[in-house]
Parts: C-alpha cells; structure tokens; sequence
C-alpha cells in the first residue's frame, strides 16, 4: 500500500469494513495529544515516519566549550521508521529503525564523503500499569524497556592508518545498549506537565571501527559508558496544535575499549578510555499538528546547551557534533 | 469442529545468515520448510467455482457457484445460495442477542464462508480475523452426537458466539496472537544447544471456549440441553469418565473416545450449573473480567466472579451431575432397566460374574479398563443381518463389517457365547470390512449375496492405487457415491491350507477387490444411507444439494432416477427404509424445528407423518414383520419402540440408561440395536422375549392435523431481499485486516556472538484464500527480511518469495608461523569481525496430485557477498541460480509427523535440480579452490531423495518372544527409519556441499536434516561432502502416558522416549597428491594443474579425507569410512495456553573423531595451521563424545 492510500485511509472518519475496518477491540484514543496517555491505546498501530537534520558547526572540547571546525562542514541527518503497536490494554511495542544520509566536505583538505546507512533499530516495550483517565485530568504513569543493536554500519572502509582514513561513516556503537526508563505525565485541562527518567547500559562487542594498536589486532572491543537521562516535559494545547518544551541532561561514564577476554565476559579485560566520561545537555521543541486522531504532523527543533568532546568523531551515538538539529515528523495510526 | 482461533502459520525458518563464515561461507543447499499452500481448510483450489457475496448490516457471507452448469455436463456442479441466504438471515437475527451477552457489541463485519465443495463437515472459526468458516454439508455423524439438524442455526450462533467472546476475553489486541518470544543458546565449548520458545498470548480453557459457545446459543435462544447432549453426559458420569479438572483446560490430548465431545458438552454442562447457582450472565463475566487485563492463568477469573475458587466450583459441580443421573438411573431401574447385551462373541473383563472377577477387574488401571472397553467399538453403527440369517453386519469406524455369522452366534439371543471354534474360525476367515463413511448407513440387496454402501467417488483403488497412494484427484471432489458390493469369494492359501474368504488375498500386502464386484452406482454422487427394495431391485437413498436432502429411488444400475421430494430449504433426512411390500418408504425427517417420522408413497412421494410433535424420532426401521422400530427421547432419554400402521400404537421395547439407536429386527424377530455408551457406540441384541413391550402411544402425537401437516411442508422462507445485496466476490474488498505478530527472539552462533533480533511477522489473505502473502521483518545485529506470496487461484500453487538478510558476526584465528599444530608457541590468536549479507529470490509451482502425492516446480537466485573491515561495500563472493523439480509423497500429515509418537506411514521426497554457481570474488580473482580444483563459473545437477518410514512394533506373524512384542505392540512402542540420500555430480564449492551435523530444532539456518536426530552426535554443519548416504532409526516407546496434569497455565500429558542411532557418511572429492599434478597457492591448498586429477570418492570404498582427522605428527589421516551416533531423547509433550507447548531433552554420542571447515571444535577460534593434506581445511578436530540438546516449547 503506497502511503498516499494509507494518509487517506487514516484520515476517513469512519470504515467499518474491509482491509483497515475500525475493530471494537481498540482503545479510545484522543484526537488531542494532550489528553493521549503515555502509550498507545490497546489494538492501535501507528507508523511513524521522520527526519532529523544538523549540520554541525563544530563540536564540543574537553571542558564543554563549544568549538568550530576549521574548515569541516558535517551534515548529519536520521531519517526515522518507527511502528508503535498498542499490544494489550497497558501496553505497546515500538520498533524503531534509523537510516542516516551523512555528508563530511572539507574544502582545504578536498574532502567529499557522503553516504546513506542503516542505522541501529531500538525495540521497546512500554509498560503502563497506571493511569487515570478522568475527563480534561489525565495522570500516567509508564515504564520502558529497551533495547538497542548494532545493525549500523560499523566498517569505515580503512584500517590501515587509523579512523582519519575512512571511507565510510560509523552509524553504530556496535554494541547492544538496554535501556530502563520511567515516564510520567500530569494533565490539568490544555497544561500537562511530564517527566523522564532513566539509565541506559551498553554491553561490551567487537567492533570493526575500533582499531586497536597495542596489541596489532585490526579490530577492537568496546563498551560505551552507562548514562543516566533526566528532562522534563512541558506541553500546551491550543486548539488542534500541542507545544511541547523538553529541557534534558544527561551524563555517561567512561568508554572503554581493548581486546576480548576468553569466556563469558569477554569484555572483562577492557580499558576506561581518559577523558571520555561527561555530562551534555540540551533543549527540545516541538509542535505537534493532531490533524485526526490518526494523523499527527510533528515539527522540532533540538538546541545541544552543553556537549562533550569530540572523542569518537564521527560517531554521533557517543559523542555528538555540535549543532541544531531540526525535525519533522508524520505519524499516521490506524 | 476447530474453533479456537488458530496461531499464525508458522515463522518462517529457512534461511538465516548467521552460520556465514568468511569466503568459507556455508550456504547449504536452499530450501523453504513451509508447505507448498498455505490454506487453512481447501485441500485443494477450485478455479471452477465463482464466488458471491452477500452483504448484510454485520456480516458478509460468502459462498460458491460452479462456472460451468449441469447442463453443459458438470458432474460436480454446486450452488451454495441457499445455505448462503440461510446463514446471513440466521447471522442478523443472532446478532444483537448474543452481543448483547456480553454487552460487546462488535462493529467490525464478521466474514462468513459457506464451503460445499465436499460431503464433510468442515470449518472454524478465527475471531480475531473476524472469520467463520463453515461447511453447508454438517457431515454423516454430527446428528448423533447432538441430535437436532438445525445445522446453520446450531453452528453459525456457536461460532458467532466464540467471536464475541474470545474477541471480549482478549487481552492482548487482535491479531498479534501474542507475541512470539524465543531463543536458542548453541554453545560449541560444552557441545550443547538449548532453545525455548513460547507464544504469550490469551488463555481461554477449553471447556469453556466450546462449553460456552454452546451455552451462549442457548441462552440465545438458538441451542438447548438436547436428548443426545444429556445421554453424553450421563453416561459419562455414571461410567466415570468425566474429564477432569486439568484434563478439560485444553483441547489437545483429547485422543480416547468421546473426549472431545465431552469437552463440549462438559463446558455446556458447567454452564447451566452456574446459570443456576449464580445467574444468566456468570459465564460471560469470566470474559470480560479476563479482557481487563492479562494473566498467566485463566482460571484465577472465577473467584472474582463467583467467589468460589475454580477447583471447589469443579468439585460441586461434579456432585451435582452425579446426583442428578444417579437419580435418572434409579428411576430406569426402578421401571425395569431392559438393554440386552452386547453382541460380542466372547465376554469382557467387565462383565463380571464372581467377586473374584470384580476384583481383578477394578485392579486394572482406569486407563486399561477403558481401553478394554473400548475394544469391542467405538463407532460400530447400522446393524443388520441379511434377509436369510446367513450374515451379519455393522459399520464400524468407518468400514461396513460383514461376517458370516448366524445371529443364534450371539450371547444376547442364546444366553451363551460362542463356543464352536469351527464356527468361529470360519467366521472370521468368511468376512469383509468395506470401506465406507463414519456412521454412513447400508443395506443387504434382498435375495443376493449383495450390499448396498455410502462410499465416496475413490472408494475402491485399483491394485496399482491402493500399494501406491497415486490416485489423482485434480478436481478437488470426492463426494459421496453409493457402491454396489458383490460378496463373492476369494481363495486364500496360508501356509498350505486353502480357504475362501470373502476378502481378498492382498497384493503387496495391499485388498485389492475385483473391480467387477465393486461397482459405483451411477447417478448418485452426493447419496447416502440406501437401502434396498424387498425385490432387490431398486434403492431408496438421500441425495444432498446446497444445505438439504431429498429422498430419491433409483434402480441399482443406476437408472430410472426418481426424486420424491424435492426440498431446497435445508430440510433434512435420515435413515429410509423400505416398506415389506415395497409401496412405502419410512423416514425421519428434519424440518422447521421438528424431527418426525415421515412414510413417502415409493411413487409418488406423499408424505403421511406418523409422529407429529417435539420428540427426535428417528433411525426408523420398517421391519419383516410390518412394524416400524425407531429410536426417540420421550422422557429424555432414547429409546427404541415399534409402532403398528395398522393399529397406530406404539409400543416401548428398551428402557436403557445410555441410548437405544437405530434399532433393526433380525430374520428370528430379535432386536439388534445400537446403545450408546461412554466407551463408544455399541451394537446391542435383546432377545424378543425381553423386550419392554410397554404401552408407549400416549407419549408421541399420533392424531396428526394433516392441514397443520401441509402448511408446515408448503412453508417456504422469503430470502428475496438478498438478491439486491449480493455480488460478485471481490478480493480487495475482502481482504482481512493485517495481522501483526510481535517477535523477539535471541540467538548466538559462537560463544561470544550473541544476536538479540525484534520485529513481526504481518500476515494477510483474502478471505476465500486465493491470495496470501506474508512480510517478516526481524532487526538487530542481523537483519532478515522476507516477502512470501501464494496465490491460490488456478489448480497449483504459485509461490513466489523474496528474502535479504546482513549478519554480522565476530570470530577468532589462530594463525600458526610454522603450520605446525604441535608447536604452539607460534601461534597467536586475532579477533575478527565480519559482515555478510544475501539476497534471494524464488518462484515456485506446486500441485497436489492427490492428499499423499504433489509435484512442483522452484526456480530460485541468490547472490552472496561480505564485507570486513577493509571494505567500503559489500563483496560479492558468488552467485548462484537453479530450477529444481520436486515429488513428496507422504501417507502421514506434517501435523501427526510432529507428534511425539507419529503413527504409521511414510513420507518420502525425491527431487532433481539443476544449479548454476559463479564465484565472483575479486580478491580471489573470480574463482576459489575446493578439494584441489580451481572453480569459477559451473553448472551441476543435484539428485536427492529422503525417506522416512513410521512402524508400530507387533508380533510378527505371532511371534512374540515371552510377550514382548505384543506388550510393545499394546504400548504403541513404535520404530522409525530415515533414509537421506543425495548426490552432485561434480566437484562444487563447499557452499554448495551437503552438511550434516546435529541441529537444534529451534535452529532457523538451512543445513539441518529432517529429522534432525541423524548425526546429532557431530557439531552443526561440520559434515560435507558431494555425495550423501545417511541411515538412521530410532525405537520409541512411552514412558508416560495419560499425565495429564495442570500447572499453572501449562498442561502436560505425555511423556516417550526414543533411542536412535545413525550410520552414514560425505563423501567429496579428493585433491591431488602425486608430484607434479599440483602446485601449492597461497593458502597452502594443493591446486590441480588438470581437472581430471581431482578424484570423487566412492563411497564405503573410500574413507571421506574431508571429515577424517589428520594425526598431527605424522600428517597421515585417521580414516573415517562411515561414521556413527547414538542418542536418547525425552519427549515431552505439553500445552501451554492455547497452543502446543513440546519440550525435549536429547543425549547424542558422535564415535568418531572428524575434521571439516573452519572452527570444528567449536571453540569460535579458527585454525588456520596446515593440515598436511593440501587441503583448505583447518586442522581442527572434533573428538568423540556427548552432545546434549535442550528444547523448552521448540518441539522436537
């Protein structure tokens, strides 16, 4: 089914028949996203389609300052897949897969280097076991699950004289990262008020962008550091339009790479990597357009307020470029 | 009839890339698992049959029209527009009550399928896909069971009814049918390999899945507590065969008789007991408090709703039955219990006379006690002795069984069993069984050693048919035809003594009848229950169409075809007989709510009723002697009674605790009969001076109004305002809503190569299963993505698929300085890392030749390549293309095939393809070496064929050593072989190589063999070889039967054992070895100068040099001219919410050491050492010892 059929589908008011018939089963769901709980409603699926766009004017240094490239211009964007699945009553299953167009030019030294890439899909399980869904007072509270794997792309193309070399961009830690989250949300009336908070973990892997030289391996294993997230989310409605407001912070521990340990914990005998640990901190914006229940239109904006250094360039899962980063999205349900 | 809605087809497990090893890669042959159709119910297509469609506020209903019409000479014409208009205006009517029980009311249109393409009662229902599917035909057994012929108002409101109520019930959103959480550890260290697996997904027990739907009709409206329902749970109670408490939570393990039924009618049952104890609505409170919210076990509802706790509620109920029928039985008794005996030849166990006989019979274990029972028929219906005493016959499970046998042979009519062994003897040899339907009535041919049988179209196979299977049945039809049998005789000779017997001798271990003493009666298709005029010259029978019997008379050569009535709004008819003088026909029909006895003027076909009121009267009988013996329920229960024509009285002649059916009076004026039992339907005899003979007219209404009688007959329902709503069926209109599977699964290949993969499997059909497609999408470190199509329109089966998988994947080389794996100092191992992806493409034909026989047709290309560090894109390393035409012949199913004790039959697959293969690789120039040759671009040709033989352990020819073989035989101990051969008929790259090795059956990859017991001794993959021969059987027996037993939400019932042992080899090519015929490249292979000097092995006369170990000293190989395992395996079979839930535990023991690719020893390090023998192998071994599997919800 082309998209074009799915948007008019979606935006029908009512079929009770045939493919996409409307199912007694599903949950009420909201038109506004303001009164919408944290998870999609029972028997609901929504397919979310997006793109985000930065190009970096420079990056972040040891102590957070903000720095620019000499004469680099790094155009980084993700475009998003993502399908939402409202599972049971409490809750719903997202699978989310990221694609990346990137683009580094450097006029002095005649660099060109564009590429489309798969990046690492995140599946999640979102857990809402409370929720009050009083008319204009709606209170939610959900925990989340999820995990991150490795299927970007990970070759740069070159290991012969280290990362400056590649060829190719590093769309992957190369490393599954699990994630545990709390979420909630307060609504009073067109003013709701949210939060999140929670952990993420990475496993250690071999990695092929890791080039390890101590011992003359030409692959390496890493283990990102743990971080632990915070922000708080604050949303208006007017009319058919939400505004939402997300200051956020984040801080991680130290990346450690090195060769595998035999056995189990073949990641026992890596190395914290200096200076790699930090905090960052940054500011979402968004508008969201709730055309229908079944159609949401998303427009944002990210500003980074405080970033770490470029220690892993280009590898924007750990240590991202500095930029504003805009975005849109459609999220059609059905 | 299935009604539980059913899993998604199996997740697809063909190809996965992670077993991908560098240049080394292991493709293994290419080969899709899943069935070559994926339909739910058509065995075949029918692209002779147009579809309509009937659209009514709620409901569509669907059903077939023949394109081509009688009159241009279709046999098997059909036109369901009577059933369809029937079941949509039943289906609006039914539809605000019964949402109304659960005040749920569904918006969503629930599709209705009428099916009449065969004579069988077939069907389910699938809530979530808002699907019933349901034959217009309720097959040739279900009256009995449930006595009334309502069929669409009785089976739609029952489906309808598991629509709204699984649909209330679910939990989890429809059409996800949980989500599919699985995993398999393979651990090449410890050399074991555990999976689990399980579909979370909505409880809903059995008994009250089906208990309800019943109940829900009823309170409906639609259903009630019938004569025949009662008799099932009577007996079952007062013979102490109600299913348990964990017994009844699920529909499988309902093997032994009646258990299915009484899973229905016990959930019926409960129903009404709760609808007593705690109201109207209890049952369907469980569904909605069970749709709240998700949990492990069901049954943790019913204290919530009733306050009672499931288990007490059981207990009382089970005491509340048993006060009721032993009430019942107190009161038969109490009038004189007259039932006869059964007409057995010799004394049951149970039929005890001492104390002493009593005790040894209650010291039986139940189980043996109700298969005793059971032994003597479950199904054993219609009996009859011919006209001159000198046989006597009964269908029984399907086959009419005629003996020559006086009725004085009978305990029943002599008061002593038969103690002539001459008699006996001659008796047994002097019988036939003749194939015919379940429950389908016959006749002796008055005057003539003849019979009269329901059959279906392919009753009797020829010679060359019955050893073969190869029957083709392209059409799709097998109705029922009546047979016209001679019973002539045959001569046997066994072991010098010649006697005569009314079966044939087998062929080839095969009966084989005459064809001219087996003749189908022309112009019957679609007939059943005839029965032959006194004169023996014509037959009456019923004759279906589109929902509804008639009564026809023809003459047994098939000419001069009468109808004599010609209904076509689902009346229905049963059992006619003849009248002594040939004028009359009695029979019982069906109609308007109303089940009546019926005599048609044998001419004309004017109906004189001779009951007229609300009992079920039936099975009528016109005797010898003038009077009409028929079954009915006045007082609840059935019994048999004789009504005079003459004087209009009716006279009782049983009064049975159980069910007195289908009554016929013997030539001596004896009463054959069929009592129903909760071991089984079983022919009973009650001498004449035994009968009842009770005043029984006032019971029935034999002062009929006529006037009332014809307004009844002439009454026609309106269905005009349909014609405006039907259409023509259109498939984008009627494609089902997208169901979406959640999976989850985790996996590794090495120790250290773990893969977490999430994703779904969507899955769409249009809802006549013309077309289905299913798109699986799993991400993770791996990505596979697979597009699979059937269409489902012309006689086969179209299929084309469409598959691209990336895996990623890290490893170990050890690289050795010297090559010398003696000295270790030098070697130094390197972690790697690579990325490998495929992509394929397929398109198949398939065609089944018959229900055993199909043939088809697969093209397929794939394209393979990797990329490693260095890499900016992925390298194709080859491309491969081939067509390959297949033949499977199988006497088994693939669902029995998976049980834990298959049954007897065969499944063998023989196939041919032509392959093409190019390496393409740059950075080995375009070519690769494999067993000393240089290989770029090469076609070959593949033979295979396998073979797999279920055996149950017997006696042979008597034998049985100190009664083992017998014990074995009672126990269902059972033998299984497996052959699996296959050859390439040239040198190939290994990727192209057979591979053999043990395989979890939870493994996803290609190269496991089916079974996957032979060679699970040896790792996964490590065997290969051009030429394959691989021998294997296994003896299995049960260890413990009849479980049973509930936790939690799981149900566990069986548990067998089996021994195996596997013999066999691979056999490849070998590479070069004299001086001056090779040159050594630079990965230290020997390389042939010519071709010609790469030798195939033979095998047994050659050792295979690719999987015999290499002695590191001396570099001379270990050879390994066959190779040997043996393993134990515990199956365990259970279910776990409404699915099967199978687990095993297997123990395989590899006596052989063996070398092959890459990392043998499954230490995820690769050799790289030389291996002395010019070959590209490293020299890895894998010693002899234990492999173990695990399987938790894998199957086996």
């Amino acid at each position: 089914m082309t998209p074009l059929i799915t948007l008019a589908l979606a935006m029908s008011p009512l079929a009770n028949a045939g493919v996409l018939a409307d199912k007694t089963m599903k949950a009420p769901l909201s038109s506004r996203e303001i009164e919408r709980a944290l998870i999609l409603g029972k028997g609901w699926l929504e397919l979310g389609l997006g793109a985000d766009v930065k190009r970096a004017e420079g990056y972040w240094g040891p102590e957070g300052e903000a720095l620019d490239f000499d004469s680099a211009s790094f155009l980084y964007t993700r475009e998003r897949v993502q399908l939402r699945y409202g599972v049971s009553a409490r809750s719903d299953l997202v699978l989310f897969v990221p694609f990346h167009y990137i683009q580094l030019t450097n006029d002095v030294l005649g660099t060109d280097t564009s590429g489309l890439y798969l990046g690492d899909p995140r599946m999640a399980w979102r857990w809402q076991p409370w929720t009050s869904g009083a008319a204009g007072s709606m209170r939610a509270l959900a925990l989340i699950a999820e995990v991150k794997a490795p299927a970007g792309n990970e070759a740069p193309g070159s290991s012969i004289a280290g990362p400056s070399t590649f060829q190719e961009f590093v769309t992957t830690t190369g490393t599954y990262d699990a994630r545990l989250g709390v979420e909630t949300k307060l609504q009073e009336g067109n003013f709701a008020i949210g939060g999140q908070l929670g952990g993420v973990v990475s496993a250690s892997n071999l990695a092929q962008f890791v080039v390890e030289t101590d011992t003359n391996q030409f692959l390496g294993r890493i283990k990102p550091g743990s971080r632990v997230y915070a922000a708080v989310d604050l949303m208006a409605q007017l009319g058919p339009v939400a505004l939402v407001v997300q200051p956020g912070v984040e801080a991680h521990g130290p990346t450690r790479l090195g060769v595998s340990a035999a056995g189990l914990f073949p990641g026992k005998d890596l190395a914290a990597v200096e200076g790699s640990e930090g905090w960052s901190a940054d500011l979402d914006a968004n508008v969201i357009v709730n055309v229908s229940r079944g159609l949401d239109l998303t427009l944002g904006v990210n500003l980074p307020l405080r970033g770490e250094d470029l220690m892993f360039f280009p590898l924007e899962d750990i240590h991202p470029t500095r930029g504003v980063t805009s975005s849109a999205t459609l999220e059609l349900r059905y | 009839m299935t009604t539980d809605p059913r899993p998604l087809p199996q997740v697809l497990r063909h190809l996965t890339t992670s077993v991908l090893v560098a240049a080394t890669a292991a493709l293994g042959a290419l080969s899709w698992s899943s069935p070559a159709e994926a339909k739910f119910v058509f065995p075949y297509n029918h692209p002779d049959l147009d579809w309509y469609t009937i659209e009514t506020e709620h409901f569509y209903v669907h059903y077939p029209v023949s394109k081509k019409t009688e009159a241009e000479g279709n046999d098997h014409y059909i036109n369901a527009e009577w059933s369809a208009r029937k079941s949509a205006k039943i289906a609006e009517e039914m539809y605000e009550p019964m949402c109304a029980e659960f005040n749920y009311f569904i918006k969503e249109k629930v599709h209705i399928v009428i099916l009449d393409q065969s004579d069988e009662l077939e069907g389910f229902t699938i809530p979530s896909w808002d699907w019933i599917e349901i034959s217009a035909h309720p097959g040739s057994y279900f009256y009995r069971m449930r006595g009334r012929m309502e069929w669409f108002s009785d089976v739609l409101v029952h489906e309808y009814a598991h629509v709204v109520s699984l649909k209330a019930n679910s939990s989890f959103a429809e059409g996800t049918g949980g989500i599919s959480i699985g995993g398999l550890y393979d651990d090449g260290i410890r050399d074991q390999a555990s999976g689990g697996e399980f579909n979370l997904g909505d409880g809903s027990p059995f008994w009250w899945t089906e208990g309800g739907a019943e109940y829900w009709s009823d309170n409906t409206g639609y259903n009630w507590w019938s004569s025949s329902r009662d008799m099932n749970i009577r007996t079952t109670v007062l013979e102490g065969r109600l299913l348990t408490y964990d017994e009844w939570v699920t529909r499988v393990d309902k093997s032994d008789w009646g258990d299915g039924e009484r899973g229905y009618q016990q959930g019926y049952s409960m129903a009404l007991y709760l609808r007593e104890r705690f109201g109207d609505e209890t049952f369907a409170r469980f569904a909605l408090k069970y749709g709240e919210g998700w949990r492990a076990n069901w049954e943790s509802v019913i204290p919530e709703v009733t306050g009672v706790d499931a288990r007490t509620l059981y207990d009382d109920w089970v005491r509340w039955l048993t006060d009721k029928y032993s009430a019942v039985y107190d009161r038969v008794q109490a009038e004189g219990e007259v039932e006869g005996f059964e007409m057995t030849l010799k004394p049951g166990g149970w039929e005890t006379i001492t104390p002493e006989d009593e005790d040894e019979w209650l010291e039986k274990r139940s189980r043996d006690r109700e298969d005793e029972r059971e032994a003597t028929g479950t199904w054993a219906l219609e009996p009859r002795f011919s006209g001159d005493g000198r046989y006597y016959g009964y269908n029984g499970n399907g086959y009419v069984r005629i003996s020559l046998l006086p009725e004085t042979a009978f305990y029943p009519f002599t008061g002593a069993y038969l103690d002539d062994p001459e008699l006996l003897q001659r008796s047994t040899e002097m019988s036939v069984a003749l194939p015919s339907n379940l429950g389908g009535a016959w006749d002796f041919v008055p005057g003539k050693d003849q019979v009269v049988i329901t059959g279906t179209e392919h009753l009797f196979d020829s010679a060359f048919e019955a050893t073969t299977g190869l029957t083709p049945e392209l059409d799709g039809y097998n109705w029922n035809q009546l047979w016209h049998v001679d019973l002539r005789t045959y001569e046997h000779e066994e072991k010098g003594r010649v006697y005569e017997s009314l079966t044939p001798a087998p062929k080839a271990g095969r009966m084989v009848f005459d064809p001219a003493a087996v003749r189908p009666i022309p112009n019957t298709l679609r007939g059943s229950d005839p029965a032959a005029s006194p004169d023996g010259e014509r037959l009456v029978y019923l004759e279906y169409g589109d929902g509804t019997m008639n009564v026809v008379t023809i003459k047994l050569d098939g000419s001069e075809k009468r109808r004599l009535t010609s209904f076509h709004d689902g009346t229905w008819f049963q059992r006619p007989d003849w009248s002594p003088d040939g004028k009359s026909i009695i029979v019982s029909m069906f109609r308007n709510y109303q089940n009546v006895l019926m005599i048609l003027d044998a001419q004309t076909g004017e109906m004189t009723p001779i009951t007229w009121d609300s009992h079920e009267s039936f099975d009528a009988h016109w005797a010898a002697d003038g009077r009409i013996y028929f079954s009915s329920d006045p007082g609840g229960i059935f019994n048999v009674f004789a009504y005079d024509p003459a004087t209009k009285e009716i006279l009782q002649l049983t009064n049975v605790i159980g069910g007195a059916q289908q009554p016929w009076l013997t030539p001596e004026g004896n009463l054959v009969y069929v009592n129903f039992t909760a071991h089984g339907f079983k022919i009973y005899g009650v001498d004449r001076d035994q009968w009842m003979n009770k005043p029984a007219t006032h019971l029935f209404n034999t002062d009929i109004d006529m006037g009332e009688v014809k307004r009844s007959l002439a009454f026609v329902e309106d269905f005009s305002q349909y014609e405006a709503v039907t259409t023509t069926y259109g498939v984008k209109d009627n494609l089902m809503s997208p169901t979406v599977a959640p999976l989850i699964r985790f996996s590794n290949n090495t120790q250290t190569n773990f893969g977490l993969q999430g994703g779904f499997q969507l899955y769409m059909q249009d809802y006549v299963e013309k077309h289905v497609a299913v798109f699986q999408a799993l991400v993770g470190e791996d990505t596979d993505l697979l597009f699979q199509y059937y269409n489902q329109s012309t006689p086969a089966n179209i299929m084309v698929l469409g598959r691209r998988g990336v895996s990623k994947f890290d490893f170990g080389y050890a690289l050795d300085a010297d090559d010398d794996p003696t000295t270790t100092d030098d070697i130094e191992t390197y972690q790697g890392k690579n990325v490998q992806q495929y992509t394929l493409g397929a398109a198949g034909v398939f065609l089944p030749v018959n229900n055993r026989l199909q043939v088809g047709v697969i093209g397929q290309a794939m394209q393979f390549g990797f990329k490693d560090t260095t890499a900016t894109r992925f390298e194709p390393f080859s491309m491969s293309a081939g067509v390959s035409g297949f033949l499977t012949y199988q006497t088994i199913s693939d669902y029995y095939g998976m049980s834990a004790n298959p049954p007897p039959g065969k499944v063998i697959n023989l196939s041919y393809a032509r392959n093409f293969t190019d390496i393409q690789y740059k950075a080995y120039y375009g070519v690769d070496v494999d067993d000393g040759q240089l290989l770029d671009e090469y076609s070959f040709n593949q033979f295979d064929l396998s073979y797999t033989q279920h055996l149950r352990v017997r006696p042979i020819a008597g034998w049985s050593p100190f009664g083992l073989l017998a014990l074995a035989q009672k126990h269902r101990h059972a033998f299984q072989f497996n052959f699996l051969g296959g050859f390439v008929d040239r040198n190939v790259q290994n990727n192209d190589e057979y591979r053999a090795g043990g395989r979890h059956p939870y493994w996803w990859g290609n190269g496991a063999l089916n079974p996957n017991t032979m060679f699970a001794g040896y790792p996964a993959g490590s065997l290969q070889g051009e030429t394959m021969l691989i021998l294997s059987a296994a003896y299995r027996f049960p260890v413990w039967t009849k479980i049973n037993k509930k936790m939690g939400p799981l149900y566990v019932y069986d548990l067998h054992a089996q021994l195996i042992g596997t013999a066999g080899n691979l056999w490849s090519y070998r590479p070069p070895t004299e001086p001056g015929t090779y040159y050594v490249n630079r990965y230290d292979a020997n390389v042939a100068y010519n071709p010609d000097d790469v030798r195939r092995e033979i095998p047994f006369v050659d050792y295979s040099y690719k999987n015999s170990p290499v002695d590191p000293l001396t570099g001379q190989p270990n050879p390994n001219y066959l190779l040997y395992d043996v393993g134990a395996e515990l199956r365990l079979s259970s279910a776990l919410w409404r699915g099967n839930w199978n687990s095993f535990m297997r123990v395989s023991y590899g006596f052989n050491e063996i070398r092959g690719v890459n990392d043998v020893n499954g230490d995820n390090v690769i050799s790289t050492s030389d291996s002395g023998l010019g070959d590209s192998f490293s020299n890895e071994t894998e010693l002899p010892g234990l492999r173990v599997y695990f399987g938790f919800g894998t199957g086996w």
